[in-house]
């Protein structure tokens, strides 16, 4: 649990960041932002499933 | 309403910017930018110090001279961030590495530390007009 913690921890912290650091209305730096999360979120979670079934 | 830079020299504003995270935005006028920026990298920081991240990688430079360099360029990120860094891991841990949120708190300073390379160059793109 605590490994998933900081994944989100992680993912808000740059997401949040990539909000402020880009460009175009609110709207749209808020769906960046957004974006960021998500993409790391289910990214390392897939990833973390595929590294499951490898076995080294 | 977007918020308007201030005139600034480019170098002077990129210099605060690195000193302190955020400190660059706020400089330029852009405070709502510098208030989210500062928080998070701040917040990474913190958190990466409670998980003794510090100590990260927690060998000498000849046994992995890449991650070794990577974290130094890292950590160069920001000066009080870096420095904050430096005093946290001046006594060292030996247990430091048992930690199972070690890495964790590495990976943390030095994302805190690549994420200020980047707002400092947005401040420069917005003094040079190519960003708003």
């Amino acid at each position: 649990m605590k490994h998933f913690l900081y994944l989100v921890l992680f993912a808000v912290t740059i997401g949040a960041v990539f909000c402020a650091l880009s460009e175009g209305s609110s709207r749209e730096k808020i769906t960046h932002g957004l974006k960021a999360f998500l993409q790391f979120l289910i990214i390392s979670m897939v990833l973390a499933w595929v590294f499951y079934f490898i076995p080294w | 309403m977007a918020e308007k830079p201030k005139k600034l020299n480019p170098f002077t504003a990129c210099g605060l910017a690195w000193l302190f995270p955020g400190a660059g935005h706020f400089a330029i006028g852009k405070a709502k930018r510098g208030i989210v920026i500062s928080a998070s990298i701040w917040l990474m920081l913190i958190i990466g110090l409670i998980s003794k991240g510090a100590y990260y990688p927690g060998f000498d430079y000849k046994d992995g001279q890449l991650l070794y360099l990577m974290n130094f360029f890292a950590k160069l990120g920001s000066f009080t961030g870096g420095l904050v860094t430096f005093l946290g891991s001046v006594t060292p841990d030996p247990k430091a590495a048992a930690s199972p949120v070690f890495e964790y708190g590495g990976r943390l300073i030095e994302i805190a530390g690549l994420l200020n390379y980047l707002a400092t160059l947005d401040v420069f793109d917005i003094l040079s007009g190519r960003k708003q």
